[in-house]
């Protein structure tokens, strides 16, 4: 294949550096003239693996369809019964190539405790937040968690932009 | 060449593919360690994801429907055809590019298997590919995605099982033989799906098998795959204080699956939308069979469900309000699968045939009854000599299940319900149930298991040719015009033969011109066990012998001179590879041997 093959952490950790960089801070850091153009490649490559998601959810799911229809004057049952479609199909989309797992096991409602050190990547105390930890609070949400990403392999002269394309029946 | 470091097993499924095998290095005894291949393919256009299955369907895209590069793959090959998921997709909105079922096609005689013929509805612009080469596509695919994966352990250096059919007749063995020689695979052996099945039970008992079942013991394997119903008897006998497997008994071709569970319930909603004035095009029917299935396997996984909505989106991009509602009833799913394909029947049922339609065109040949059960107990009742003589019933003791049918608990308490009612006159205890694991990979599973036990000993199954094979010769009757001279059939292999078996030839000779093709007629019987090598049958109950495929051998000049008439035997060996070889060999002790071919160009094109 034309594509240089990417290790699968590889593209994990550009797949998140760029989405944090798209939510957080749309400027680009300011780097060194040798890691620019490293990163350019990177930062194609991670734009690529979004796009293909949001292939993914359309394909399996026909996500950019219902978010895309204006659906203000939709009763709830008609709703209803697209949101099956694109339920059943983007949930598929995430059990086969994002499987999640809760970061808490306990159930919502039940007392937890941070312990010192706690990775507050992962737990996020709020409310009454004071002192030192041990912190004991409620599990309002008990957090997700992607076990792996299992992305398609980009396939060079393809391109991601397309999300679908238009279908014309002879 | 090295010793083979892996021992690979290949399910060439009528729906699926799969590849399976073992690391010999890292197993010891029947703890093994055993993996699955996932196949890299096409799922959308330039979108390239791997998985456990690779659907067995070819695309023949039209040469501007996509674009350049959608459609590389990880290793070098050609654009068309498109095999796997993508081709099964596309196939979806253009039917007319699309080759499915070929491996049912492959053993179809009344057609050319080695001509163009498929997609058969196809128009002439279409450039269509043979049942054999389309074959040799899927074994190609896997070939190349093991290697890539394995560059190191190419494939064809590995002890290598590919499964058939139980019920496939020796010229579909060998054609399954040759499209795994032409894309270079050359050592290998066939086996049957239902053994192979048998096999990844024994395998995933890790040698607690011999716990479960017992010397008398019959096991009944029920493989219902996506689109075929395969099955098999298999007796536990001992020898030298071991356990010993005897595959003593194997059915008809029954082309009748899932997916037709899937399709009937399809259009059993169909109906139901119809009533209420809601049409569906081809499109949106393809659908609602995947809705049936994920709302059945839903149904039948949660026992308080009592009904699923199944809503069909619409084809354009308007999503909400354009979509169709429906929804599958438990009472639907039961009456439509349990009672449709597996009813309680008696014992002494038969499948149930339609008059077919005067004007029949070439097509698969579709099991008439739906009902699995019916072709169960003619099953069951043909091999009733498997139990005892006079008995009316074959009687299994345990049963064990393949095929993604069998997820669904209901279907197989159902069919135990069933045996129980049958076996219950005949004073025989109700069959227990062998736990089956992966019902979908359970048969590539067992194939990899079984070329792992050839090479490191282990577990066989016995049971050579499930028929014996007779080829026509005309009576001695002085030829009448206008009457069929007297045909008689002479055994050449008798039932039971074993791979590696000495081949005998029967003393009968046969006069063939040198330089001319020559052809017999070929018979197969799955009942007559009693004939040995010789034997000339001088009359037979319809029943009794099948007409297969011709044979034909063209004697080349060597010793003789074109035109000349020289007398040979015939002679018949199971090679290694699990085919049946036929030899004609001249009489007067030469060496010369000329190989007697299938002729697998069906039987509707010269005639």
């Amino acid at each position: 294949m034309a594509a240089p093959k990417l290790s699968l952490s590889r593209r994990i950790r550009l797949a998140l550096k760029q989405a944090w960089r798209t939510l957080g801070d749309s400027r680009p850091v300011a780097e060194p003239d040798a890691q620019r153009k490293h990163d350019e490649g990177d930062r194609r490559d991670a734009q690529e693996a979004a796009l293909q998601l949001l292939a993914l959810f359309q394909r399996e799911g026909r996500l950019v369809d219902f978010l895309q229809q204006d659906i203000t004057a939709s009763d709830d049952a008609t709703l209803g019964a697209a949101a099956r479609i694109v339920h059943t199909g983007c949930r598929r989309v995430l059990d086969e190539h994002l499987p999640l797992a809760p970061i808490c096991q306990a159930p919502e409602g039940a007392r937890i405790t941070l312990e010192p050190g706690f990775d507050a990547n992962r737990l996020h105390p709020s409310g009454a937040l004071l002192g030192s930890p041990p912190f004991t609070g409620t599990l309002i949400h008990p957090g997700w968690e992607v076990r792996a990403v299992r992305l398609p392999e980009p396939v060079a002269g393809h391109d991601p932009r397309i999300i679908a394309a238009a279908e014309v029946e002879l | 060449m090295s010793t083979p470091r892996h021992a690979v097993g290949i399910d060439l499924g009528t729906t699926h593919c799969a590849l399976s095998w073992i690391d010999a290095a890292n197993s010891e005894g029947e703890r093994i360690a055993q993996h699955q291949l996932t196949i890299p393919q096409l799922t959308a256009p330039g979108t390239l994801e791997a998985g456990a299955l690779l659907p067995a369907f070819l695309y023949l895209p039209h040469r501007d429907e996509l674009a350049p590069g959608a459609l590389t793959l990880p290793w070098p090959a050609a654009p068309s055809p498109i095999a796997g998921a993508l081709a099964r997709a596309l196939g979806l909105a253009t039917p007319i590019r699309l080759v499915a079922s070929a491996k049912s096609w492959l053993c179809h005689p009344e057609v050319d298997r080695e001509a163009p013929i498929l997609p058969l509805e196809a128009p002439d612009e279409v450039e269509r590919i043979s049942p054999l080469a389309a074959t040799m596509q899927y074994l190609a695919h896997l070939q190349a995605a093991w290697d890539s994966a394995h560059p190191r352990d190419p494939l064809a250096a590995q002890a290598l099982t590919i499964t058939v059919p139980a019920s496939f007749d020796p010229a579909a063995r060998e054609l399954t033989a040759t499209a795994a020689r032409a894309v270079g695979l050359d050592d290998f052996t066939l086996l049957e799906e239902p053994q192979a099945a048998l096999y990844s039970w024994i395998a995933a008992s890790a040698g607690g098998w011999r716990e479960q079942v017992a010397v008398g013991d019959l096991i009944l394997v029920i493989d219902v795959g996506g689109g075929t119903t395969d099955l098999s008897l298999i007796a536990v006998d001992a020898r030298e204080g071991a356990l010993e497997l005897t595959r003593v008994a194997v059915g008809e071709h029954i082309l009748l699956g899932g997916d037709n569970m899937d399709l009937a319930l399809a259009h059993r909603l169909r109906a139901k939308l119809a009533a209420a004035g809601v049409e569906l095009d081809r499109w949106q029917l393809q659908q609602l069979t995947h809705g049936c299935r994920d709302a059945k396997e839903a149904l039948f996984a949660d026992p308080a469900l009592e009904r699923l909505p199944v809503v069909l989106a619409s084809r354009g991009a308007r999503l909400v309000g354009a979509s169709i509602r429906t929804e599958l009833t438990r009472a639907e799913l039961e009456e439509t699968l349990v009672e449709g394909f597996f009813p309680e029947v008696a014992a002494d049922s038969h499948p149930q045939g339609r008059a077919r339609a005067a004007l029949t065109r070439v097509g698969l040949p579709y099991a008439q009854d739906p009902a699995i059960i019916r072709h169960l107990a003619a099953f069951l009742t043909r091999h009733r000599e498997a139990a005892a003589p006079a008995a009316t019933l074959a009687r299994p003791t345990a049963v064990l299940f393949n095929g993604g049918v069998f997820k669904a608990e209901a279907l197989r308490e159902r069919v135990m319900a069933v045996l129980a009612a049958w076996l219950a006159p005949t004073g025989a205890p109700p069959p227990r149930q062998l736990t089956a694991t992966d019902l979908d990979l359970a048969v590539a599973r067992g194939a990899a298991f079984h070329a792992h036990a050839r090479r490191h000993g282990g577990v066989r199954i016995r049971g050579g040719t499930s028929h014996a094979y007779y080829v026509g010769v005309e009576g001695a009757a002085p030829a009448v015009p206008g009457i069929e001279p007297e045909l008689a059939a002479l055994c050449l292999v008798p039932l039971g033969l074993e791979e590696g078996s000495p081949a005998a030839a029967p003393d009968q000779e046969f006069g063939l011109v040198v330089g001319e093709p020559v052809r017999f007629r070929f018979f197969g019987a799955d009942l007559r066990g009693d004939d040995r090598v010789g034997d000339l049958l001088e009359e037979w109950s319809p029943d009794e012998l099948s007409e297969l495929e011709e044979v034909q051998v063209t004697l080349t000049a060597h010793r003789h001179r074109p035109g000349e008439v020289v007398a040979v035997r015939l002679q018949a060996a199971v090679t290694e590879t699990g085919t049946l070889e036929l030899t004609a060999l001249p009489s007067d002790g030469g060496d010369e041997r000329w190989a007697v071919a299938f002729d697998t160009r069906g039987r509707h094109t010269r005639r």
